[in-house]
């Protein structure tokens, strides 16, 4: 209480030094500080959007957020354990892959070749009923890992459906988000692992390539078809990834 | 003019460091977290009971009629309701109108209700559950000029600063008009500052008075004025503003103040609302309408009553608006700091990657994986089941800790630290280092799977000592029973959790395979070589715990628990984005082995207590955990689609006189039977053959009857027949790994003279 009458006491002499000041501010200071004008105001359109787009704060330095010009961001996909460098990581080839038993070193899971294959028709996935898949190609040595355009019908199969819509327009990223949110929803659906793995191949990513595969491989159980393509692709991106 | 230049170095200082905070200031955004944005899609379970909650959570109000973005009705089995716009971190999502419709406990549809069409998935935005506050605890939405409706900027300069668009930052005439008002009244009855001024001492003065203040705050407003324009300075003004107190949490801004006195965004305040938030600036604490409410309404409607008069609004709108009672003040049952300990993993992931003020100033938006509705089970599952386990004296001051994740991709779902979750202090999730005891078992048996034993190996369950290095006594390690059990199975004493049997193996196997398969499941420290190791005579915590079990888990491969997905700018950009990544570790058919015989611990070793419980069809693997004296309760274990760890104990480290079995396996089955979730149906490798083999003899049995339990074994290495020699190994190992696929006993003996 005492303190706002001291306020209002001080309040009238306030008063009448800034009127005193006022005019003198206006004449002398403004002109004085017009060379000081470094930096214009920020435009009145991006008030509040984003700081990099406003100019600078002259004074602050600004933050060393891993905040790479916006034309050249590039999402960076990797697991939060892995070791962290400052600002970009190595991309995800160069990590050292620590375990990774190769085909011949497993006791079990070895496939008979793909030509030996029935082309059958391949039972519906566990979570994805009513799947047709087309027979098996019979050149496992192409020079493209097999893709599987057909849309399929489950839970997360719009997602799925999106993410290879995705996949073909080569927009890679994407599409291994909206796979991820398929393997939220159906998380032990093989097929999904597979496309991430195709989606890691197609951008070189070919040691991740190989882990999808055989998590794909691990969770296949008895789809032919896709243990076949699956094969194609594993064997590919081990190569590519120089393993054996 | 000579009293003007000399004070010119005054006004440079002044100028710069106006120009300094002003910018900077006007960005210091905390970084906003959010938890996973929930997937609604038929046949999801979910009741309409728990999406409700969510969308609590998520600040969504319940209303009759869903009327605009961020509420919903719900008749019965149906739930209808406006999403808000979002940004997720696949791109931004505009508001859309949907109904979902359940039966028996899941979505039976998704329908979009603009045009009628059913949906196969809908994606809501995700609850706000913390941000990352400076010191002072500050929270703020910010707005552009744009987003501010008319009718706000309207009421603040009628009540606050009529000539705001006309003055230079002081306002003489608003000052003689106070001093007037002032002088008449005999004590402050009006301010003369104008917004500008406000902004000022907010921004950058002290809560001082005298004087040199004023004089610095009107000059500063002044050159404020001419740096700034109006309508940056309003905006600075309208995202500053101190509008009241939520615990610790400072509410600043319109923005905020609206969705967290409202539930609504600044667009959909109806006028009374707009008077209401205008009404506190003058006084936050006192027109609060939690606090106050009859200062608070009687202010509001004088507000009403300018916005009247000076034909902000309608005579109508002005009736209609007095009449608006005060409601909805009451219980904020919103997800804002709720979480504590899931905040604390966010940051503990974040930290080395972004500075802490860039997290306090730079507005990123942080999308995490918590599962809300899982994490209020949790919360309450180990609240409860502590409560009624401390109802005995012997079970005192028990705390706990508890991490549940999604299985395969080894996601973060909910994290309690304590039995009190809104607790922010000790994180026993995080930080609590105790002795894992039995869990580290599964990695013995990994281990010795991996080396080509079966699970119908026998060990020998005898007594042991085992000489210590450098004069240390010798080691007598002993069963919990204080029993010797004999030739037993490996799934069996796995199951059993048989101490004797485990140190047996683990010294046959070497420790150093122990230790290396320890590493390959996650463990990040390097443990002593010491035989207790092999019954968990190792410190770790629930979360490192939990990453060793995930690798069990998803069938051998190996993933960082991630609590993040992703990283945004404060424009939306995505910064980081943390995928998907796993590392095959084991081969699939040992992991498949010991996740087999963590079945076994349920159906008829330690944990059979869950086949009393709702979750008996379920399948479930797991392993109890018990330390020296009773100190550690554990039990790890997962389903279909989660993997859970519990740990109980004191924080004193004393016992707490529960085992595995009798403490965190309660609490492990409170949580996981309020979670929907699926039975656990292991992916089966290929060249795998299932064999009825005899308790007793560990043969291979004719047929199955009471004496015998079926296997999984690798094709061709299942122990032969008991009047059947020789065995497969003396046969050179026909049939081995070849794929066949055999079934059975008899198949078995026909691949044999194949």
């Amino acid at each position: 209480m005492h303190c706002i009458k001291g306020f209002t006491a001080s309040g009238s002499c306030r008063h009448l030094i800034l009127l005193l000041c006022l005019p003198l501010v206006f004449l002398n200071g403004c002109a004085a500080l017009q060379s000081k004008k470094v930096v214009p105001p920020p435009a009145k359109t991006t008030v509040g959007k984003r700081p990099a787009e406003v100019a600078a704060p002259p004074v602050k330095s600004r933050p060393s957020v891993a905040k790479p010009p916006v034309k050249d961001r590039v999402v960076v996909t990797r697991p939060p354990g892995a070791p962290r460098p400052v600002v970009t990581e190595p991309p995800i080839e160069e990590r050292p892959v620590l375990t990774k038993p190769s085909v011949e070193e497993r006791p079990i899971g070895i496939e008979p070749p793909i030509e030996e294959r029935p082309l059958a028709v391949e039972p519906p996935m566990e979570e994805s009923p009513a799947v047709t898949e087309p027979p098996v190609e019979e050149h496992p040595a192409m020079a493209e890992p097999p893709r599987d355009y057909k849309p399929i019908t489950g839970r997360a199969a719009g997602i799925y459906n999106e993410a290879e819509e995705a996949m073909q327009a080569g927009r890679f990223a994407p599409a291994e988000m909206l796979l991820e949110r398929a393997l939220r929803i159906e998380p032990r659906n093989a097929h999904y692992w597979y496309t991430l793995g195709l989606a890691k191949f197609r951008q070189k990513q070919y040691p991740q390539a190989v882990q999808f595969c055989l998590k794909a491989e691990s969770l296949a159980g008895s789809q032919p078809a896709l243990l076949a393509r699956n094969q194609v692709l594993l064997t590919q991106a081990k190569k590519a990834a120089g393993m054996k | 003019m000579i009293a003007a230049l000399a004070a010119m170095p005054y006004f440079s200082r002044l100028s710069d460091e106006i120009r300094a905070k002003f910018d900077g200031r006007r960005w210091s955004l905390p970084a906003a977290v959010y938890a996973r944005p929930l997937e609604l899609y038929p046949g999801l379970q979910l009741s309409p009971e728990a999406l409700e909650e969510e969308l609590q959570l998520a600040g969504y109000r319940h209303e009759d009629k869903e009327n605009s973005a961020g509420s919903y009705a719900r008749k019965g089995q149906t739930i209808r309701l406006v999403t808000r716009e979002f940004h997720f971190l696949s791109g931004f999502e505009p508001s859309r109108h949907v109904g979902i419709s359940f039966a028996g406990g899941e979505v039976a549809s998704v329908t979009d209700l603009e045009n009628g069409s059913r949906l196969s998935l809908a994606q809501l935005d995700p609850a706000r559950i913390g941000s990352f506050h400076p010191l002072v605890h500050e929270d703020r939405i910010l707005l552009t000029r744009e987003e501010i409706p008319e009718l706000l900027v309207g009421t603040l300069l009628t009540v606050e600063d009529r000539d705001f668009y006309s003055h230079h930052g002081v306002a003489p005439l608003g000052i003689l008009r106070a001093l007037a008002a002032n002088i008449r009244a005999g004590k402050t009855v009006q301010g003369g500052s104008t917004l500008t001024q406000q902004l000022v001492k907010n921004l950058f003065l002290n809560r001082e008075r005298n004087l040199a203040r004023k004089v610095q705050e009107a000059v500063m407003a002044l050159l404020l004025e001419h740096y700034y324009t109006k309508d940056e300075i309003l905006t600075t003004y309208v995202n500053e503003v101190f509008l009241g107190q939520d615990g610790s949490r400072a509410i600043h801004g319109f923005a905020l103040a609206g969705q967290f006195y409202f539930r609504r965004s600044l667009q959909d305040l109806r006028p009374d609302q707009i008077a209401l938030l205008v009404g506190m600036i003058k006084g936050p604490s006192y027109y609060d309408p939690r606090r106050n409410p009859v200062e608070c309404l009687e202010r509001r409607n004088m507000i009403l009553e300018k916005m009247s008069l000076h034909n902000l609004i309608s005579q109508g709108r002005l009736d209609e608006s007095l009449k608006q009672p005060l409601v909805g003040f009451a219980v904020q049952k919103g997800g804002f700091n709720r979480f504590p300990a899931f905040i604390d993993l966010v940051r503990q992931q974040l930290a080395g990657e972004y500075r802490e003020e860039d997290l306090k100033s730079e507005g990123l938006q942080i999308i995490t994986t918590l599962a809300p509705n899982i994490q209020l089970q949790v919360e309450k599952g180990l609240g409860e089941t502590i409560e009624s386990l401390a109802a005995q004296p012997k079970h005192a001051d028990l705390e706990g800790a508890v991490v549940v994740t999604s299985r395969e991709t080894g996601e973060v779902l909910a994290i309690a630290g304590g039995k009190e979750p809104q607790d922010f202090g000790f994180n026993r999730a995080l930080h609590a280092n105790r002795q894992i005891g039995s869990l580290v078992k599964p990695a013995v048996y990994l281990a010795a799977l991996e080396q080509g034993y079966s699970l119908a190996s026998p060990l020998e369950d005898f007594a042991i000592t085992l000489e210590s290095e450098g004069g240390a006594p010798p080691w007598n390690p002993g069963n919990y029973d204080k029993k010797e059990h004999g030739t037993v199975p490996l799934y069996s004493a796995l199951a059993h959790s048989y101490n004797l049997a485990t140190v047996r193996l683990g010294m046959d196997i070497g420790l150093h395979r122990v230790i290396a398969t320890l590493k390959k499941l996650g463990l990040r420290d390097e443990p002593q070589p010491y035989p207790s190791l092999l019954l968990g005579a190792v410190d770790m915590s629930p979360l490192a715990i939990t990453e060793m079990y995930q690798t069990i888990a998803s069938g051998g491969f190996f993933t960082s628990l991630r609590a993040i997905s992703g990283v945004m700018a404060a424009d939306h950009t995505v910064l980081n984005r943390y995928g998907l990544a796993v590392e095959q570790r084991f081969n699939p058919a040992a992991s498949f082995f010991v996740a087999h015989a963590m079945q076994r611990t349920v159906t008829e070793g330690t944990g059979t207590w869950l086949q009393r419980t709702s979750l008996k069809n379920h399948a479930i693997a797991g392993k109890t955990g018990t330390t020296d004296d009773l100190r550690d309760s554990w039990f790890a274990g997962f389903t279909g689609d989660h993997l859970m760890v519990v740990w109980l104990g004191r924080d004193d480290n004393t016992p707490c006189a529960l085992t595995g079995a009798t403490g965190a396996l309660r609490v492990w089955s409170n949580i996981m039977a309020g979670i929907p979730t699926s039975p656990l149906q292991l992916p089966e490798p290929s060249g795998i053959d299932w064999v009825d083999v005899d308790k007793y003899t560990l043969r291979a049995a004719p047929f199955a009857d009471g004496t015998t339990t079926r296997l999984p074994f690798i094709a061709g290495s299942a122990p032969p027949g008991e009047d059947f020699a020789p065995s497969a190994s003396e046969m050179g190992g026909v049939g081995n790994g070849s794929g066949q696929e055999s079934r059975g006993f008899f198949e078995t003996i026909n691949g044999w003279f194949r």
